[in-house]
């Protein structure tokens, strides 16, 4: 006696793919594909009756993306697992699928063979990536483990008005030339020179430039043209 | 003679009105000639007035102070209607024709891009999905081919890795017309995917990226253009610097964003090498300038020859999205 058959239900606004998938899957004994949609709110709306193991969702969908899509997918049915399935190959869309709940990321043009391993995979709760990306993944991965914490992580912490005294602290300017040009009292403008060098962490004007050229908001070619 | 080298007078001696009105119309002199000029007329202005106040007797200081002032004022009225308004009329004319040019570039970039959008989509859509379709095929008759027949199922592999390969490259050819990670997850996905690409098939290059402040998405046609400029001077870094390590930066310094692409390589020659064009984004030192400008940025190449090159593009971001 064999298991239960594994329930797929396929998103995908190509019908090459809504179609031939599952013609080719009609091979496989133990798989069988329970409906299909070409947009993500078509495909909402039939998941209200559907209760598949295993959807297979593509990332370039009319309506909205994929990724995103995954969010709303998973909070409709929380058991089934997302594969994706689609034909970019692309680090960045991995990371993006994974993190949004999907356990799989197969991309088209791979053998359809592999469509089938990692619908099997993802079912048992594993996760599935084609090898074509597994070597972008990995890179990405140990690149971004060695790399030492960014010196420049405070400038994020910057508002846009800080950004904009920042420019004009470093190419030059006064506080109080700052205050005049930004509209500002020269008190506030001081204020916003000390919380920059906070978040910064710079002490001194010199450390700013530094930080500053490090970033290319100045070059020392065209000083203070900027 | 003169005349006629100037084409104020024609060949049979006779002198071209219409011409000799246009060169003498001040609003197409040149400004240092104009202002040679003024600077004349207010000499002789104040000679004659010179003149007339000290060959006068006045019967008060009151009215002598009174005709100085009238003689000068009427010197210096016909100045400004034959001088200065012609100027500020020919600078606003100069100010419109250049903002034209740059509206114009600007749709020109817009349309170009638009088109190679059209054309990755079309490639992505339509000959991405039948190659999909024949792969499917392909596997099906795979499976059903027994293992005895193991010519056929040779060929049939065979065949499966060129279709395989045709979809691969279509869909890099399509990315290489525009990046379709640039509309799905923005610049900073974009750029670093492209380093990583140009690593890739240069190993012999380091380059880091780096970025700060960039929290939001922007216009699409600012996306596009930092990343044709980055795509454009790693290309030129890789083909002509002679690099060993190079740098991307991105950062947004309210209200601009700021791109900066440094390498320690050879620097620029001479400028005769700015109308170099890359065959991937068509656009060379002088496209890159040119765009960036009408989106109304700045653009600069600093080069040390033999030591380092610094490209950096800065647009203005009022428009974030």
């Amino acid at each position: 006696m064999v298991d239960r058959c594994l329930d797929i239900f396929i998103i995908d606004d190509h019908p090459v793919i809504k179609e031939g998938v599952p013609s080719f899957l009609g091979d496989c004994r133990d798989m069988r594909v329970i409906g299909s949609a070409s947009e993500v709110h078509q495909a909402l709306k039939k998941l209200r009756y559907l209760s598949p193991d295993v959807i297979v969702l593509d990332v370039s969908m009319p309506d909205m993306s994929g990724l995103d899509a995954i969010a709303l997918f998973k909070q409709e049915l929380p058991d089934a697992k997302v594969l994706m399935f689609s034909m970019h190959e692309k680090e960045a869309y991995v990371h993006r699928a994974l993190r949004a709940g999907a356990l799989g990321y197969v991309v088209k043009g791979s053998p359809i063979s592999e469509l089938v391993e990692a619908i099997r995979a993802v079912h048992s709760g594993e996760y599935y990536l084609s090898p074509c990306m597994r070597k972008e993944v990995y890179q990405t991965y140990l690149r971004d483990r060695q790399e030492e914490p960014a010196e420049t992580g405070g400038y994020d912490l910057l508002t846009e008005r800080e950004q904009q005294v920042f420019r004009l602290l470093v190419a030059g300017s006064t506080t109080q030339q700052i205050s005049k040009s930004l509209n500002l009292s020269p008190k506030t403008a001081e204020k916003y020179r000390t919380s920059i060098g906070k978040k910064l962490g710079t002490r001194n004007l010199v450390e700013m430039v530094k930080y500053a050229m490090q970033l290319g908001i100045i070059d020392t070619e065209t000083w203070g043209q900027s | 003679m003169t005349l006629m080298s100037l084409g104020l007078r024609r060949a049979d001696g006779s002198l071209n009105f219409s011409a000799l009105a246009k060169a003498m119309s001040p609003g197409r002199w040149k400004p240092s000639l104009l202002l040679a000029t003024f600077t004349l007329w207010v000499f002789i202005a104040e000679f004659v007035d010179m003149f007339v106040v000290h060959h006068s007797r006045f019967a008060t200081p009151t009215i002598e102070a009174a005709v100085d002032g009238a003689i000068l004022l009427i010197f210096l009225s016909p100045a400004y209607f034959l001088f200065y308004l012609p100027l500020k009329i020919r600078w606003q004319q100069e100010r419109a024709a250049q903002r034209e040019v740059q509206l114009l570039n600007r749709k020109l970039f817009e349309t170009a891009e638009d088109e190679r959008r059209k054309l990755a989509l079309e490639l992505h859509d339509h000959f991405g999905q039948s190659v999909t379709e024949m792969q499917c095929r392909v596997e099906k008759v795979l499976g059903q081919l027994k293992p005895s027949e193991s010519t056929a199922r040779e060929e049939v592999v065979a065949l499966r890795q060129s279709v395989e390969q045709i979809g691969h490259d279509i869909r890099k050819f399509a990315s290489s017309l525009r990046p379709e990670i640039l509309d799905d997850m923005g610049l900073i996905e974009t750029l670093k995917w492209h380093v990583r690409e140009v690593v890739e098939n240069h190993p012999e290059l380091q380059i880091d990226f780096d970025t700060a402040g960039v929290k939001k998405r922007f216009s699409s046609d600012t996306e596009i253009t930092i990343y044709r400029v980055c795509q454009e001077s790693l290309h030129n870094i890789v083909k002509h610097a002679n690099a060993s390590q190079a740098s991307v930066t991105l950062v947004y310094s309210h209200p601009e964003l700021i791109l900066t692409v440094r390498d320690d390589g050879d620097g620029l020659p001479s400028r005769d090498d700015n109308a170099t064009e890359c065959p991937i984004s068509g656009l060379g030192l002088l496209g890159m300038r040119e765009r960036i400008t009408a989106l109304g940025g700045t653009f600069e190449v600093n080069s040390k020859p033999g030591e380092r090159t610094t490209v950096r593009a800065m647009i203005p971001v009022n428009g974030a999205v």
